[in-house]
């Protein structure tokens, strides 16, 4: 029961908690690497959440080969394979957005000499 | 289908984008202005009472028909607006002040709409355009900060207006699915009976619009403002034909009441005109009121101006013949005296270069047909006869006391009263009296403004002597409203419910008497000049007490006794609040601001607190 | 030609230019901006091609993966004629950056806005909400490495509060995707139009409203639109004028797209399926962002940030106008959002050539305009004028057919329209303030200002454009008016010209 319970819904929880964990970083926290942390978490969550989707106990690998039956009973087993190509993507794009999002941190510090968001909200008035 | 009526919104259109180019050569600009008024003049020659012309447009899903439609009223409106923008666009080849061509021929492109529209989608575009194109013409004015101020109030009254009429058209599309105004009335007519407070508030809707427009209280805040610091040569314009667009809607949607057999009437009026007929007379009080305490003769003349509208929209509001023929009798004598009285203070503001009244004095001699001019104007805007404005103030009265409403009689009385008051004021102050020495080379207007404004009084004379000239286009005008028009008389008559005026009569006997004075002050005691300041300083000298002369001039403080009298009413301020309510708004704006000068994290805990209150919505619904 | 058929090249060709463009970067950093500049010509032409010679609606496809299997583009009214829209407002920027940009990394922000402009058009063209999401993330990268562009360290203030809310956005909007994924396996937007109601409604109202609070932050609907003030004053003014000619587009497309087509329901007025109405939650945003953008734009000293809030209410109105759900709210507002798109840019290009002359930004600057440089003075009018939608020009036709459309829904869309209207005269205070203060003199002779001919180019042909649509609304309008119907009527409009053989369950 108990296993059952966490081998379906584990992944989900987890993946929402890393989203929930992620937000409560940028919301709270001054410093400004650690809000992009905090972004890079949440993206991390929303992957593992795309990754469970596809997911489930008895899946086998979606390729057809002589011993990997993709059907059982007329029902599919396989993962499905499409998520999983989403979440490349999607890693990527957190990549990109994480890379550009440090880059703006550096510059920030480098003109502001702070990477404290409230001393840098002072700054500007 | 008459194509003729196209080219009167077109002729001032093309015009317009023509001025609009040299619109740094201001001779040329004038010049075109002027022709393009001419010659809008002469296409309306053409037009005929009953002819239009439609052309569709697809717009709002559907294709829609807009209408130009010539009726009695509007082209008599056409007539007395285009003849005096042709008058003040002859006399503007000479003036100098900050007034741009093109925007007046796109306020006369919109007039002509405003008055041959038949579709509410028309209609509402000509009224922003001539909306936009006078705030924008007020911005010219001499002061320039207060000018800016000025079009700003206006601006505002004009788009809060606009947009509720903006409100009423499509509510009544809502409703009837056209925009056609006439369908739209017959509509609204036919269900006063069973729903008049729905009706009431759709009216409303417009009113406030029309009331806006032509300075009816509560609404006349801006009409001071926006007359004294406009452009000298615009506000003619503004006050004579502007607000006169008020006035023509109001009359479109006046009869509403009256088709309805047994509603419920106050002194034989439908209730709803009797509540609006006071803010008429509240309107000519007011005007009357503020007027008399006016330094500035501009604004002086605002307030004269909207004082007479007050008539003018407690006699329409009557709805019977002798009130409609009132009424409109006056819009009219309004738009002749005070664009007369407003050309000769062009006239002595371009010359004298002030329009403190208490700076001039003793123009007369320099200026002597401005002096004539504005001598008529006064004359007819006091309504002394036979000049012009007697007629209809006459009829007015004669429509009040027809319907036994004597109070609003007596408040008329009392404001016509104050009126001699103000115009004696400005009379007096501009050309008798002394002269002062920074006038001494004071010249009258060059001969196209002394041919303007000559003709301007003998307009003002002719009117008021052979009133049948204009009674009998007004008579049709009321006939096609379906009411019984008054007798048709000699065009020296003015007919009423009571009794005849023969004018010509009046107007001998006023030359006779007249001559009579003359010789009386010409054999009387030799009289001689003194300067401006002999007469009160007992040869002190004012400044030795720390006194300008200004103070010593007679028009300071000219009817101080009077304005103590009315001190406990200045304290009622109308002004303040529409102030009010800007500056609440501007309050709430800045405590709103305040959302967005956070940092990420607060924008983030926005976006978020949102999606939760969404979440917990889904989560109810 | 066939090649006429592959709109593909649309994205593909901006793309392909972006990353090269470092090459030409070898040879001369100005070339560059006349790379991005051709390759936005070409863009233009293309688009325009389609749209006159009525070459839609066509689908094209990738790979002959035919949909709903594969992934395509779907060129309908909508898609060809805000295509159109958006590079077109991109070719007229890209002649301003040759004015403009001139100092810092050229090469790269040619890069960048080349890549801007070809994430906003892969985002109307696509079928496919993953596709939809990569464009954003493109469109969204591109844009804040842009608006950290430029001298000023308030660029960057800006750039990360845009990043921050907008990454939040997008995962938002991830999140909703997958759940509709899950529900019923496709990503394709016509299939999943077609098959929404099988879904669980709880479920889909999740999703749903995930989706919208995604997209809003790029829409710029309260209270997701937090970024926009301090974003757009931070940028140059050419990318303000980016962002709000062309990112809004793509945005309020995203947004309407997922609610009317994917989440909607046909007929009289669009409703969505699921527990919740979203377009009524839509509906709510929209009339609270017209009300605070309005306001606080009332209070502000500084232009550029006065235009970012006005900016934020029009998105307001616009989304206001979709919210009705009738043809011709939708109508209204895709002929708003034009409308806007056209007189905004132009108002922030003005800013930039003014604030590159030496003016500054505050209001009280603006004073006596008129004797400085004519030309300006006018544009500004001209583009203030059409904000306020007086008649003559653009803004007229289409404010008014919202406001019709929202009466003509009645019951509490007359609130809503009603205090709309109260914040439109609110907008009508502050615009005309400037419009004032323009045309009041300063006693003080200064300079004219010279403005050059890359800047005036822009600025002239915007002006004369919102003319143009003033006095003949129709031809704008006809396309508006088929975008509508593509969005009120998902099936004939979309599902059934992308996928033929679907019927709707």
């Amino acid at each position: 029961m108990m296993q059952e319970f966490l081998q379906n819904w584990i992944y989900f929880i987890a993946s929402l908690s890393l989203v929930g964990v992620g937000l409560y970083i940028v919301l709270t926290k001054e410093n400004i690497f650690r809000i992009i942390v905090g972004l890079n978490i949440i993206e991390s969550g929303t992957n593992l959440f795309m990754v469970a989707i596809a997911w489930h106990p008895n899946a086998v690998m979606p390729i057809y080969t002589a011993t990997n039956h993709l059907m059982v009973n007329g029902k599919v087993v396989t993962a499905d394979p499409l998520p999983q190509s989403l979440v490349l993507t999607a890693i990527v794009i957190g990549l990109g957005t994480t890379a550009l999002a440090l880059a703006i941190g550096i510059k920030i510090f480098e003109k502001y000499g702070t990477l404290d968001v409230r001393k840098i909200k002072e700054a500007e008035k | 289908m008459n194509t003729n009526l196209i080219w009167l919104v077109a002729m001032p259109l093309i015009g317009s984008a023509v001025t609009a180019v040299v619109v740094r050569y201001k001779f040329l600009d004038r010049l075109i202005t002027f022709l393009t008024f001419a010659t809008t003049l002469f296409v309306l020659f053409l037009a005929h009472v009953g002819q239009s012309y439609s052309w569709t447009l697809k717009f709002l899903g559907t294709t829609l028909n807009l209408t130009l439609n010539v009726s009695h009223l509007s082209i008599f409106m056409l007539y007395i607006s285009i003849a005096f923008g042709t008058v003040l666009a002859f006399y503007s080849l000479i003036d100098n002040s900050r007034m741009k061509g093109f925007l007046l021929l796109l306020v006369l492109a919109a007039n002509n709409w405003i008055f041959m529209s038949n579709d509410m989608i028309g209609f509402f575009f000509a009224w922003e355009l001539m909306g936009w194109a006078s705030v924008v013409s007020v911005l010219g004015g001499r002061e320039k900060e207060k000018s800016r101020h000025a079009a700003l109030y206006y601006a505002m009254m004009s788009v809060a207006g606009s947009y509720s009429m903006l409100f009423g058209i499509f509510i009544l599309w809502r409703l009837t699915g056209t925009f056609s105004i006439s369908a739209n009335i017959a509509y609204l007519s036919s269900i006063i009976g069973g729903h008049p407070w729905w009706v009431l508030g759709i009216v409303s809707l417009f009113f406030m619009t029309f009331m806006i427009k032509s300075g009816i209280f509560p609404f006349h805040t801006w009409v001071p403002l926006a007359y004294a610091y406009s452009p000298d040569a615009f506000t003619p314009f503004l006050s004579a034909a502007m607000s006169k667009y008020g006035v023509y809607g109001m009359l479109l949607f006046l009869p509403l009441g009256l088709l309805e057999k047994g509603f419920p009437t106050a002194f034989g009026v439908p209730w709803t005109n009797y509540i609006f007929l006071w803010f008429g007379v509240i309107t000519a009080v007011v005007g009357t009121v503020l007027s008399i305490f006016q330094d500035d003769v501009k604004k002086l003349f605002a307030y004269s101006s909207l004082s007479n509208l007050g008539y003018v929209v407690a006699a329409i509001a009557l709805f019977t013949p002798v009130g409609i023929t009132a009424g409109i009798y006056h819009a009219f004598n309004h738009l002749l005296f005070e664009g007369a009285l407003f050309i000769t203070l062009l006239a002595v503001i371009s010359r004298s270069g002030t329009s403190k009244l208490s700076e001039m004095g003793g123009l007369w001699k320099k200026m002597p047909i401005t002096f004539f001019t504005f001598f008529v104007g006064i004359a007819s805007a006091a309504g002394i006869p036979p000049f012009n404005g007697f007629g209809s103030k006459w009829l007015v009265y004669q429509a009040m006391i027809k319907q036994h409403l004597i109070f609003a009689t007596i408040l008329l009385f009392l404001a016509s009263t104050g009126a001699f008051m103000y115009l004696f004021k400005a009379f007096h102050s501009i050309f008798l009296g002394q002269l002062s020495h920074d006038y001494e080379r004071v010249k009258e207007v060059p001969i196209v403004g002394q041919i303007v404004e000559a003709f301007l009084m003998i307009a003002m004379i002719f009117f008021g002597v052979q009133p049948g000239y204009i009674l009998k286009p007004i008579g049709a005008i009321v006939k096609s409203m379906g009411l019984k028009p008054l007798p048709v008389m000699a065009n020296g008559y003015v007919a009423g419910m009571f009794s005849n005026v023969y004018m010509p009569l009046i107007g001998w006997s006023l030359v006779v008497s007249f001559i009579f004075g003359f010789i009386l002050f010409y054999v009387s005691a030799e009289h001689k000049n003194v300067s401006q300041t002999d007469n009160y300083t007992a040869g002190q000298i004012p400044e030795d007490w720390g006194l300008t002369p200004e103070t010593y001039q007679f028009s300071w403080n000219f009817y101080q006794p009077v304005e103590k009298l009315f001190v406990p009413f200045f304290r009622i301020k109308i002004d303040g609040f529409f102030r009010g309510i800007g500056d609440w708004t501007k309050a709430t704006g800045s405590a709103i601001k305040e959302i967005f000068v956070g940092n990420a994290q607060m924008y983030a805990f926005f976006a978020i607190v949102g999606l939760i209150i969404f979440v917990i919505a889904g989560w109810m619904a | 030609m066939s090649i006429f058929n592959n709109a593909a090249l649309l994205i593909a060709v901006p793309l392909l230019f972006a990353f090269s463009i470092p090459l030409f970067g070898f040879v001369s950093k100005q070339l560059t901006k006349w790379v991005a500049l051709f390759t936005i010509g070409f863009n233009a032409t293309f688009s325009l091609y389609i749209l006159l010679a009525h070459k839609y609606p066509t689908v094209v496809v990738m790979g002959n993966w035919v949909p709903p299997f594969g992934e395509n583009l779907y060129i309908g009214p909508v898609a060809a004629f805000l295509v159109s829209v958006i590079s077109l407002i991109g070719l007229l920027i890209a002649i301003y950056n040759l004015w403009a940009i001139k100092l810092g990394d050229v090469t790269r922000f040619s890069v960048l806005f080349l890549m801007f402009i070809a994430g906003a058009s892969g985002m109307v063209l696509t079928g496919d909400i993953f596709n939809l999401f990569i464009f954003m993330e493109i469109t969204g990268v591109s844009s804040y490495a842009l608006v950290a562009y430029g001298p000023r360290r308030r660029a960057l203030g800006g750039a990360f509060k845009f990043l921050v809310v907008s990454s939040i956005g997008s995962t938002l909007y991830l999140l909703g995707v997958m759940l509709i994924y899950t529900q019923l396996g496709t990503l394709n937007i016509a299939e999943i139009a077609a098959r929404i109601n099988q879904t669980t409604p709880g479920l889909l109202t999740f999703a749903g409203i995930l989706l919208i609070s995604g997209l809003a932050v790029e829409a710029e609907l309260f209270p997701f639109n937090g970024w926009v003030p301090d974003t757009y004053t931070g940028a140059v003014n050419g990318i303000s004028a980016a962002l709000s000619g062309v990112g809004a587009i793509a945005g309020v497309y995203a947004l309407f797209r997922i609610v009317m087509t994917v989440l909607g329901r046909d007929g009289t007025y669009v409703f969505t399926y699921g527990k919740l109405d979203l377009m009524t939650v839509v509906a709510i945003l929209a009339t609270a962002t017209v009300i605070i953008g309005e306001l606080s734009a009332l209070v502000q000293k500084n232009v550029k940030k006065m235009l970012a809030y006005s900016s934020m209410a029009q998105m307001g109105l616009v989304a206001a106008g979709f919210s009705i759900g009738s043809k011709l709210g939708v109508y209204g507002g895709i002929f708003q959002l034009v409308n806007h798109s056209i007189a905004k840019s132009m108002l922030f290009l003005i800013v930039g050539v003014l604030v590159g002359s030496g003016l500054g930004e505050r209001i009280e600057d603006f004073k006596g305009l008129w004797r400085r440089s004519p030309f300006l003075s006018l544009a500004f009018t001209i583009g203030a004028f059409s904000m306020l939608g007086f008649p003559l020009f653009a803004g007229f036709w289409s404010k008014f057919a919202i406001v019709g459309a929202s009466i003509q829904r009645g019951g509490w869309y007359d609130f809503v329209i009603g205090l709309i209207l109260f914040a439109s005269v609110v907008e009508a205070f502050y615009y005309l303030r400037i419009v004032t203060y323009i045309f009041s003199s300063t006693s003080i002779k200064e300079p004219k200002i010279r403005v050059n001919l890359s800047p005036a180019i822009p600025i002239f042909i915007l002006a004369v454009v919102i003319v143009a649509i003033g006095i003949y609304p129709n031809f704008i309008g006809s396309f508006s008016m088929q975008s509508a119907g593509e969005f009120t009527h998902k099936m004939t409009g979309y599902v059934l010209n992308v996928i033929p053989t679907i019927a709707a369950h």
